[in-house]
């Protein structure tokens, strides 16, 4: 553990982490015994058995990424196997050895070339299927999984011409390195090892930077993802691509062991079965799937030498079927009995990262200059929005206007559109007719993740957190992908609470506004295909740095590692609202944030709007609280039944007869 | 608001297995042919049938139904050796319907409530 670790540690306000010299050890004593271990086993058996091992531990740890991290239900996944499997046969022998009469000994090398571009081709397969499944409901990436598997059995029956149809391919070329065939399992394990190590590094980095805390963000809730920034169909279709490539690359190592392959080799409980060591070993951990694949290929081989099995082949099955009911009952985390945690590659990257430069760290430290805004006019502007959904109109011809540094109202009865005019400005619903400017720039029909990188950020009618993670990884958990995201589009984005600068700012007597521009601050610019360590650590630190300014902000310093879902009421709606300051935005929609507060927590949160609003930030407000709502706004804006009723100070708004008539039932 | 979930959960499910219980009986009449594994295909064509006349629309099903089995019988008889592929061309059809209209024929785009 290096330095840098330990004082990022002390930010978010935790004791630098110590990991016991037992677990320490964990990683590497596992590795040493797993690349030893053909020494110990004389076994031909027992060595192909492993291989097994690990062309499943492959396969569960794709699928880990698609289940565990991304939370999309794969239930063809086997489909991509096959398909590896099937491109190399195709190409070794159908083509090369059958079309051309090429022998196999002169093509060694296709072996290697087919296992890169296998998992291209499946990774184009995913993009294609994932492209139209992943924007949809999430059911109907199953459907869609579960006919690409009827589909690839499909054609690997009827399409005899390619695939020679039920009766396989024959004599796929073993791997062979420069004429030595590697038919002895003792060298085939270490092929397979060396492929699965790379594939489990890729994971790892994947996971441990900002995409793999997207995913678990998606994962958890999708709609607060993606207003807060992430684009989540790139982020799905990305975990959907990279879980195709590893399934197509261990497919050509499978096949080329096999020598072999036909419809049957690829069975629709194979699909099943993966999961079912995700889900055993822990879906949404690292090892969890590895552990899986271990425990159960083992115990099934084992297994197979009993008598009672020999005579039921189909109790392996069965045994399986209740061991992960039994986990699922007792463990339901799975063998591995980690949670997620969003920071624990920041803890490792030492471990498997680059060097890492003591400058980046020093770059963090130094708050950059706020966001300021950059046009004259209002910050927000909506002219004529209108929204109707099937018959009903919930938005008719509504004006709003918000300036900087201001706090405007909202307020109406139940159903008055409220919320679909919060819904309306972030790009959660689309507009019928009307127009929205934020700062300046037409917000229009943007999806919210880019509603939200242009500086526009909201809380939820009902607190949508992640209960079961701590308050910091609430925060973290979008942010820096955000930061990935805005980065990749070219959006200056200035790295730390424009708040928090701005409090240092009134603390030391000085104007808040030290540089308008965002362009440069020593931000770590991530492009979504550049995986530099160095940059991720930065820009993990600098999302850690500012969630703890954020906390600090709201009130809820001391608790951020606790979990969510153990706070009080209060402590979660300011944990929302801290995640809302994340990323320094110019507007923040809070709807009905003092909903099922005491008194004092409301009164807390009237005096954290107005220290937002002194900060810059512009505030709109939707709250029932009307004593709340009228002493922290300066303009309050009346809706009923979707049209503005009217629009003025709190001592008009309380006057205006419409308003009263509104709420009181009486006619005006 | 008084609705008890339980019963309606297992109503719901009592009238889907009904239909599906009906579905087999006929599927089984006219293949003249049962075996454990028959029902996985069939419930995965209703999945698709269901995406495609819009998913949570009773006449969308009954649409998108009897269209996939048109589709299915169609390809089958015209397409020169497309008894085949006829499942295929279901699991395409569905894909396209996915990319051109994902809300299927009669369903309205459902927005989550933030």
């Amino acid at each position: 553990m290096n330095q840098a670790t330990d004082r990022s540690g002390e930010l978010a306000g935790r004791p630098p982490n110590v990991v016991g010299g037992f677990q320490r050890l964990l990683l590497p004593a596992f590795i040493a015994v797993a690349a030893l271990l053909p020494m110990m086993i004389t076994s031909d058996r027992w060595m192909r058995v492993l291989v097994l091992v690990l062309v499943y531990v492959v396969l569960a740890s794709g699928l880990n990424l698609l289940v565990g991290y991304a939370g999309l239900l794969d239930l063809g996944y086997i489909a991509f196997f096959a398909v590896g499997a099937y491109f190399t046969s195709i190409i070794t022998v159908k083509v090369a050895s059958d079309s051309f009469g090429l022998a196999s000994d002169d093509l060694w090398w296709l072996f290697f070339v087919n296992l890169a571009l296998a998992g291209l081709f499946t990774a184009g397969i995913g993009i294609i299927l994932g492209y139209p499944t992943l924007r949809a409901r999430g059911d109907y990436l199953a459907i869609m999984t579960l006919a690409f598997g009827e589909v690839v059995r499909l054609v690997a029956i009827n399409w005899t011409g390619l695939t020679n149809g039920p009766i396989g391919i024959r004599d796929v070329p073993t791997i062979q390195i420069a004429g030595t065939r590697l038919l002895d399992p003792f060298y085939l394990y270490y092929v397979a090892f060396a492929i699965a190590a790379v594939v489990l590094v890729a994971i790892y980095r994947m996971v441990a930077s900002h995409i793999g805390r997207a995913w678990v963000a998606i994962r958890e809730d999708q709609m607060v993802a993606q207003c807060m920034g992430v684009n989540t169909h790139r982020y799905k279709l990305l975990a959907y691509a990279s879980g195709a490539y590893f399934a197509g690359t261990i497919g050509v190592f499978f096949a080329h062991t096999q020598q072999f392959i036909n419809p049957d080799s690829f069975a629709l409980e194979d699909n099943l079965l993966v999961l079912s060591l995700v889900i055993l070993g822990g879906a949404g951990t690292m090892w969890g799937p590895v552990v899986g694949a271990m425990v159960w290929i083992l115990f099934q081989e084992w297994a197979s030498d009993q008598a009672l099995v020999q005579d039921y082949p189909a109790l392996r099955m069965l045994a399986l079927g209740l061991l992960v009911l039994l986990v699922i009952r007792f463990l339901p985390n799975g063998i591995v009995q980690k949670r997620t945690r969003l920071d624990f590659g920041e803890r490792k990257w030492g471990l498997l990262g680059r060097w890492r430069s003591e400058d980046e760290d020093e770059e963090v430290a130094e708050p950059p200059p706020a966001r300021i805004p950059v046009g004259n006019g209002p910050i927000l502007k909506g002219n004529g929005l209108s929204c109707s959904f099937g018959g009903v109109k919930a938005l008719e011809n509504v004006d709003i206007e918000v300036h900087r540094g201001e706090v405007l109202g909202i307020i109406g009865p139940n159903g008055a559109g409220k919320s679909t005019l919060f819904n309306l400005i972030s790009g959660v619903v689309q507009r019928d007719a009307g127009s929205l400017e934020l700062d300046g720039e037409d917000i229009d029909r943007l999806p919210p993740n880019e509603v939200h990188g242009r500086g526009l950020s909201r809380t939820f009618q009902n607190i949508r957190v992640m209960s079961h993670m701590t308050v910091t990884e609430n925060l973290l958990g979008t942010a820096d992908a955000g930061v990935g995201d805005r980065a990749a589009a070219g959006v200056p984005y200035p790295q730390a609470a424009g708040i928090a600068h701005a409090q240092v700012a009134r603390a030391q007597g000085v104007q808040g506004d030290r540089a308008a521009d965002g362009t440069d601050v020593g931000v770590p610019r991530a492009d979504a295909g550049d995986v530099n360590v160095a940059q991720h650590v930065a820009q993990f630190q600098a999302a850690q740095a500012e969630a703890a300014r954020a906390l600090e902000f709201v009130g809820v310093k001391g608790k951020e590692d606790l979990d969510v879902s153990s706070l009080s009421y209060g402590d979660r709606r300011r944990t929302e609202v801290a995640r809302a300051l994340m990323g320094n935005p110019k507007v923040v929609l809070l709807d009905e944030p003092a909903a099922g507060m005491n008194p004092s927590e409301t009164a807390d949160l009237g005096r954290l709007i107005d220290e937002m609003k002194e900060t810059g930030v512009a505030v709109v407000l939707i709250e029932h609280d009307m004593n709340m709502l009228m002493s922290v706004s300066d303009r309050v804006l009346a809706l009923d039944h979707g049209v503005k009723i009217a629009d003025g100070t709190p001592a008009e708004i309380q006057a205006h007869p419409e308003v009263l008539a509104a709420y009181l039932g009486v006619d005006s | 608001m008084g609705i008890s979930v339980d019963r309606v959960i297992v109503w719901t499910f009592l009238i889907g297995s009904a239909l599906a219980g009906l579905a087999g009986i006929l599927y089984a009449s006219k293949y003249q042919f049962v075996d454990p594994t028959m029902g996985f295909v069939p419930s995965l064509k209703a999945l698709v049938a269901a995406v495609v006349g819009g998913i949570g629309n009773v006449p969308g099903a009954f649409v998108g139904g009897i269209l996939i089995g048109l589709i299915e019988a169609l390809a089958g008889g015209y397409i020169p050796g497309g008894s085949a592929w006829r499942d295929v061309i279901v699991f395409v059809a569905l894909g396209a319907m996915l990319w051109i209209r994902p809300q299927g024929l009669f369903g309205v785009r459902v927005v989550e409530r933030a």
